[in-house]
């Protein structure tokens, strides 16, 4: 039976209402403020003016920025790096077709590829990069991005460590860069707007928080395959240790899904800071987290803490799972809840959503689009809605549950130092020591 | 080879059963034998019987005949005797069944038997008597075999015993399956794993798989881990998995199991092909445990292997490894990817749990660090690094410099090595480095670095001269992170040698010095000299937060800097400065800055959020160069306050859209506490002399800005003689007014001259008399209007309007005068009120205007209206709809009109429905849609859904009282299930079974019935019932849709229905 009809018929009364603020909500709502064409000729920009770009690592996740961006012609994209050979021709062949389609003669050449991406990192000609590797690969690209003058846009996690996360964010503002991590929940309405009514106190002082994403990654001893053609697995490793080429980790081009190695500790953190990097940044968003964090971290003992638990100095808890319905993210606070995931949005009491937020309350940072967003900050050098520091400290908070799950045992943190308290073994896993000649600078 | 029969020893076999008693075939065996096998076995029982044991082995053969046979004997009679566990009879007769013999003993041993092995030898020469007599024999034999193991005593059956007594079903489900070929045959060498590691009768093997070489059976049915604990299996691992005759497709070639059977306990156990299999003493262990175990002493868990939750391997595996961590490590030091790492697993288990226990966690490293130095694989050597960077204290450095030594390991050593606090580990990679190169001098100064080993300067400076530049770079990095003084001069002497490939990675390096040291020296010699422009820039920008307000210049110049790097770091670097004056510096200069520069700086300041800077930055809104005024703009939406109010709506006013259209945004944006005060002074004020376009922008902000406290304002401002200015107002005002103001706006409404404020101000009373809570009430001011607004034909035309939109049956009469008022403008926007109307009430009016209207367009309308209203939901029976739509199609003169009615009779659950459609498919015209709408009809039968788990609500109707439909979770007040009958019945009752889910029946319920699944009346049965079968008489009525509510919690049981029946009549 449809839902909606159900609605106006039995309940007109709220289904009205609803419709009306609705209405009132899309009025609020406005695109950025800077049209793109106050930098340029109106809706083209010169091709001196435009921003060039470099890609890195053309699997699945690159394929939504080649498209984005493509479609941009404030920028303009002279570089692809990989080390699957087939996969980079392919995305050369994308890009160049795309810009013959523009041109007045029908063809176009300008589109270089590379194996390594120092390369990228060598050109001056090129001012920004987008950086869509595996997670073990993340911090390295970056940071030769940074200290090469280059603006990045990185995919989150940001990190595959915490130590890794906070070089980044030294790097970044070092050489005073433009920095945005890929965590676009940011740009999009619902998880701002539920932000906001946390902020605002719509719900009272929020002093728990649910947060449902997957669990940690996991040690990898899969068999050795044969290395396919065209791939450099030795690099793909990078500072990873090594182990023998499996297909489940890094699979071929005749596979579509989300490549598995998401699933071992080497390479990412797993379900914990895939999406963790989603909905744990939108939870510290909430809160009002960004640049800091939780002080403890308990992982679930079977008694006192079924979940996975994080204390907040001020007191909020945030678990790890326990968001009920379909909300990925649930605010709980005295008066309330703010439940939110992709294409949701509910509050309990239900109207507590519908009521406008107005312009001397505390408005959150509206985006026109995690991309075009970094195009806006690459342009009036401003942070982006996703700052280095951001994705690094929501990647952190996906780091020390991992980190709390994997010693099993209570940890205290201490946000400022970046360092746990009194927990040799913990601090150990900061970073991890990197297979040469990779090491993180 | 396997099925040759070997006449001879059969005879031999007769002869000697002849002589004794005893098979004495033993008697062949050689002494060498003899004592290899009382050598390998235990030298004591498992557990001390409880009073004195015996074991009936029974070696018969009606088919291969093993040669191992009498090794086996021999072995299992050693085996009471060493052990004092049992005494074994050995026999080939098969009298020893007869339950009077059987009585003496406490398990029966089926030892190598192969076919009928109660039949007698040479069956098929008897005489038909003969053949009879030994058939009720075999049967009897069989019977007492029976009942002596379900009776409560033992059987243990050795390799062929799966493969004997196939025609007698109950041996295969005792003994637990039946020979199916043997893919490994005596020669190979398989591997075997223990697939319940820390089960009792697998003790003997010490949590370790082996290698053995015996011929391995596949086992087929009843073979079921339903029902048998399985305790060794194939090591798919360490066996040739590729063999002919491999055909279980679960891959599962059990080896040994136990199992009960009925009071009495099997142990089976298919090694035992070969001689040599009696003298391998981890079997040995594994038969005499079996044996105990089916003797009745040794009590072992015997829960079949498919019910076992992972958990308990996972713990079972803990505790075993724990227990035997020499075993454990050995086990791990064969490790290669692609080997099963449960031990690998199980040992970090092991560590994790160790936390509190320092001893035990230096017992654990000290045994992982053996592996270290032994031939132990690569991979296993690279898990118990991955383990000793966790727990790796001095006492493992050692084992961990050795590997520093070798290429292949050095990576390895510095993962464990590289985070350790202790010095011990820092010496060991300085040692490494005087003879390490290569990569695997990069990897170590890489660690010495990340270590900020200080004491390693100075080799890491005579490495930043190495000639190979992959070694030189890492020096110079490492120097980089070390950042002391020394390490910032070894880089500059680096520097100064000039060599172009580490020039990049001095830079960063020194820049890292500077940065901890906070050295403006060194940043102004890299400012001054570098060629680089990132490395100016990251100079400039640390020079100048180290200089602070004296820094503002340096900024302004790296501003204008030709290297677009430099000036993007001198942006970045005004948000940033922090000390006392930088605002009034900066504000200061923005106006002498070229556009670039100020754009640049505008958006700092609005980073900053410097009060200071806000006139300054207002004033730049009158700039010449737009993109400075947008600039101003967004820097505005994060500081403005309510001096920006007038210059931002002039510019939205003025001419050019896509700057007014940023200011009106900027203008709702604008974060001050004082800005509705300033947009609401200025509308109270002489703004009359102003262009009207200025007031309807402001006017416009107001909602945007959500401000509720401009209402009084804008009720003036509603009356602004500019009607621009009105209608804007009342836009506004539908954001903003509450239904206080309703009988306000209705009159206003109703005064309203122009056209576009009226509109305006009816969708301002709609949505505001939506928000009155009364429902009933949300009328009453247009109604109370309505009445007095006689001769105002527009003002009574928007008030038709809105209670058409308002749709409230109590205000259908007064609107009905209207369908018949003389004023064509007023009919008219009647008949269009009553076409929107949202209830089934004004059906009789729409038809009336249908047939009898004034134009043919509103006779359009109407009849489209009353086809549209015939399909909301309403309690008409389906006989009264379709009279309903047969009057309309005769009204109907266009195609489109028969098409709507076409539509809304496909779902009329009345047989009626079909002669109509049937009538109608004879116009060639409608013929398609007609013949669709028969289809749908036609097809229309039950079909059930339910408020949870709705994809299994047809198992309720699918006639298998074995499947169900669930909640899936607890009873609670509102789950629902419904049947959809497809025509209107007449529902008498209904019948509910839960037989299967005897606890599963509804605690309390309530059945309704109805032709529309949204109004459901009152229910036609309730109750609350105490057992699995209702059967549940209705108060008779007709419907289309039956719906069983749950009125009642239970919250330990779930509702469910195994199936259902609804007794019912078209």
């Amino acid at each position: 039976m449809p839902e909606k009809q159900k609605e106006s018929r039995n309940e007109g009364a709220p289904m009205r209402r609803r419709q009306f603020l609705k209405g009132v909500a899309a009025a609020a709502a406005f695109p950025y403020i800077i049209p793109s064409s106050a930098f340029g000729a109106a809706g083209h920009t010169a091709p001196s003016n435009r921003i060039t770009l470099g890609f890195v690592g053309m699997g699945k996740r690159m394929g939504s920025h080649v498209a984005t961006l493509l479609g941009r012609s404030q920028c303009q994209v002279l570089a692809l790096c990989d080390v699957e050979s087939v996969r980079l021709g392919l995305a050369k062949k994308r890009v160049e077709d795309h810009y013959a389609r523009q041109s007045a003669s029908g063809s176009y050449k300008g589109c270089d590829t590379y194996g390594d991406f120092r390369e990228i990192a060598a050109r001056s000609d090129i001012d920004a990069v987008i950086i869509s590797t595996p997670d073990h690969w993340h911090a390295l690209t970056s940071i030769a991005m940074l200290q090469s003058g280059k603006d990045v846009y990185c995919e989150k996690p940001l990190s595959l460590t915490i130590g890794e996360g906070k070089a980044m964010v030294e790097a970044t503002r070092r050489y005073g860069r433009v920095f945005q991590t890929g965590s676009q929940q940011r740009s999009s309405r619902n998880f701002r707007v539920a932000c906001e009514l946390v902020r605002n106190g719509r719900i009272g002082d929020v002093h728990t928080v649910h947060v449902n994403v997957g669990g940690p990654s996991v040690e990898c001893y899969l068999p050795a395959e044969p290395v396919p053609a065209g791939l450099d697995w030795n690099f793909w490793l990078g500072p990873a240790p090594w182990r023998p080429y499996n297909s489940d980790i890094a699979p071929g081009l005749d596979f579509n899904g989300w490549p598995n190695f998401r699933s071992y500790r080497d390479y990412s953190g797993g379900g914990m800071t895939d999406f963790g990097a989603h909905h744990f940044d939108i939870a510290q968003w909430g809160l009002g987290m960004d640049e800091t964090g939780p002080v403890e971290i308990i992982p679930p003992d079977g008694k006192d803490y079924k979940r996975l638990t994080y204390k907040y100095a001020n007191g909020v808890v945030m678990t790890h799972g326990g968001a009920s319905g379909r909300a990925a993210i649930e605010f709980v606070g005295p008066k309330g809840r703010v439940l939110v995931n992709r294409g949701y949005l509910g509050t309990d009491p239900a109207h507590l959503q519908y009521e406008p937020i107005g312009p001397t309350e505390v408005r959150l940072y509206e985006s026109p689009g995690q991309q075009d967003d970094w195009l806006n900050a690459i342009r009036t050098r401003s942070k982006p809605i996703c700052d280095v520091a951001i994705g690094y400290r929501s990647a952190s908070v996906c780091h020390l549950g991992n980190i709390a799950y994997w010693i099993n045992r209570p940890l205290k943190w201490d946000p400022d130092n970046v360092r746990f308290i009194d927990d040799d073994e913990a601090n150990r896993m900061l970073t991890r020591p990197m297979r040469s000649p990779w090491t993180l600078t | 080879m396997r099925r040759v029969q070997i006449e001879t020893v059969v005879i031999l076999l007769v002869v000697l059963t002849a002589l004794s008693m005893f098979p004495s075939h033993a008697q062949q065996l050689s002494e060498r034998k003899v004592e290899r096998v009382r050598a390998a076995l235990p030298d004591a029982a498992i557990v001390q019987p409880q009073s004195p044991r015996k074991l009936l082995v029974y070696t018969a053969c009606r088919g291969y005949v093993h040669a191992s046979i009498p090794v086996g004997a021999k072995m299992l009679e050693l085996m009471g005797e060493k052990t004092g566990a049992f005494e074994a009879v050995v026999t080939d007769d098969p009298a020893m069944f007869e339950p009077d013999n059987l009585a003496q003993f406490d398990a029966v041993c089926m030892n190598n038997t192969t076919g009928p092995v109660f039949m007698p030898e040479g069956y098929e020469k008897l005489s038909q008597e003969e053949q009879a007599a030994a058939r009720e024999r075999d049967a009897a034999l069989k019977a007492s075999l029976l009942a002596f193991v379900k009776g409560g005593k033992g059987l243990v059956g050795i390799h062929a015993a799966t493969d004997c007594l196939y025609e007698w079903p109950d041996y295969g489900e005792m003994i637990g399956g039946y020979f199916d070929g043997h893919p490994w045959s005596s020669g190979d060498t398989v591997g075997v794993r223990l697939d319940d590691p820390a089960h009792p009768l697998n003790a003997g093997f010490k949590g370790r798989k082996f290698r053995i070489r015996d011929e391995i059976y596949q086992i087929r049915d009843p073979y079921s881990r339903d029902r048998l604990r399985v305790l060794l299996t194939i090591d798919p691992q360490n066996s040739d998995m590729t063999k002919n005759g491999m055909k279980r497709e679960d891959g599962d070639y059990a080896i040994s199991w136990v199992q009960s059977y009925g009071s009495g306990r099997v142990f089976y156990c298919s090694l035992g092909h070969n001689e040599s299999v009696y003298w391998n003493p981890g079997v040995l262990s594994h038969y005499l445990a079996g044996i105990q175990f089916a003797l009745g002493d040794l009590p072992v868990d015997t829960t079949p292997s498919a019910q076992l939750p992972a958990e308990y391997f996972k713990q079972s595996r803990r505790e075993l490894a724990g227990a035997l961590l020499e075993e454990t490590v050995a086990e791990i030091a064969t490790f290669e990817f692609g080997q099963s790492p449960e031990w690998l697993e199980t040992m970090s288990m092991l560590v994790v749990e160790s936390q509190d226990d320092p001893a035990r966690r230096s017992e654990l490293a000290a045994q992982l660090t053996t592996i270290l130095d032994s031939k132990a694989t690569l991979a296993a050597k690279q898990y118990v690094c991955r383990e000793l960077w966790r727990i790796a204290s001095k006492a493992e450095v050692p084992a961990l410099a050795a590997l520093l030594e070798d290429d292949e390991t050095a990576d390895m050593a510095r993962y464990a090595l590289e985070r350790m606090e202790d010095p011990a580990a820092g010496d060991a990679l300085r040692k490494a480095l005087k003879s390490a190169e290569g990569a695997t001098l990069v990897g170590i100064v890489n660690s010495l670095g990340e270590r900020k080993d200080a004491r390693a300067t100075k080799t890491l400076a005579r490495l930043t001269r190495d000639s190979d530049a992959a070694v030189a770079g890492a020096a110079v990095r490492a120097l980089g992170k070390i950042g002391t003084k020394k390490a910032a001069a070894a880089l500059k002497k680096a520097k100064s040698a000039g060599r172009v490939e580490l020039s990049a990675a001095i830079d960063a390096a020194l820049l890292s010095c500077a940065d901890a040291l906070s050295s403006e020296s060194i940043y102004e010699g890299m400012l001054a000299t570098s060629e680089s422009p990132q490395t100016r820039a990251a100079a400039l920008k640390g020079l100048a937060l180290l200089r602070g307000a004296q820094g503002v210049d340096l900024v302004l110049t790296g501003l204008a800097d030709a290297e677009p790097i430099v000036r993007n770091a001198a942006a970045d670097t005004l948000r940033t400065m922090d000390a006392p004056g930088i605002a009034a510096a900066l504000t200061a200069a923005l106006p002498g800055l070229d556009p670039n520069a100020q754009a640049l700086l505008l958006s700092a300041l609005a980073d900053r959020g410097d009060a200071a800077a806000l006139p300054a930055v207002t004033r730049m809104l009158t700039a010449d160069d737009p993109q400075i005024q947008l600039a101003a703009m967004s820097a505005l939406v994060k500081i403005g306050d309510g001096a920006a109010v007038i210059p931002l709506a002039l510019m939205a006013a003025g001419g050019d859209k896509e700057m007014a259209k940023s200011a009106r945004n900027t203008l709702n944006r604008l974060p001050g506490d004082d800005v509705n005060t300033a947009i609401i002074g200025a509308l109270d004020g002489a703004l009359d002399s102003a262009p009207p376009e200025l007031r309807v922008t402001l006017v416009r902000c107001l909602a945007g800005r959500f401000a509720f406290d401009s209402v009084p304002t804008l009720l003036k401002t509603v009356t602004d003689p500019d009607a621009n200015v009105r209608a804007q107002s009342f836009k506004t005002l539908r954001v903003l007014a509450t239904p206080k103001e309703l009988p306000v706006l209705v009159d206003l409404m109703v005064a309203e001259t122009d056209e576009r404020a009226q509109s305006e101000a009816e969708s301002a009373v709609v949505t505001i008399a939506k928000k009155v809570e009364d429902a009933s009430q949300r009328s009453a001011c247009a109604l109370a209007a309505f009445a007095n607004t006689r001769d105002n034909i527009p003002g009574r035309c928007a008030l038709v309007r809105v209670l058409g939109e308002l749709g409230d049956d109590s205000t259908l009469d007064p609107l009905r005068a209207d369908l018949k008022s003389d004023n064509a403008q007023l009919r008219e926007a009647a008949i269009r009120a009553l076409s929107e109307w949202p209830s089934a009430a004004p059906l009789p009016d729409l038809y009336e205007v249908a047939k009898n209207g004034p134009t043919p367009a509103l006779r359009a309308i109407a009849l489209r209206a009353y086809f549209r209203l015939l399909t909301q939901p309403s309690d008409r029976p389906g006989s009264e709809t379709v009279k309903m739509y047969e009057r309309g199609l005769g009204l109907a003169k266009t195609a489109d009109a028969k098409r709507m009615a076409i539509a809304g009779l496909a779902n009329v659950p009345d047989k009626g429905a079909l002669r109509l459609l049937r009538r109608l498919q004879k116009d060639p015209e409608l013929k398609a849609e007609a013949d669709q709408a028969i289809e749908r009809v036609q097809n229309r039968g039950h079909a059930v859904s339910a408020s949870h788990n709705s994809q299994a609500a047809s198992r309720a109707i699918d006639g298998d009282p074995a499947t169900r439909w669930d909640t899936g979770t607890a009873q609670s007040p509102g789950q629902w299930f419904m049947v959809d009958l497809g025509w209107e019945s007449e529902v008498r009752g209904v019948f509910l079974d839960t037989t299967g889910s005897a606890g599963d029946y509804p605690r309390g319920y309530a059945i309704y019935v109805s032709n529309s699944t949204e109004d459901w009346g009152e229910p036609v049965a309730q109750g609350e019932p105490d057992g699995p079968v209702n059967k549940i008489a209705c108060a008779r009525k007709r419907g289309r849709y039956v719906r069983i509510v749950q009125t009642e919690a239970k919250t330990s049981l779930w509702w469910s229905i195994h199936e259902m029946r609804i007794d019912s009549n078209l």
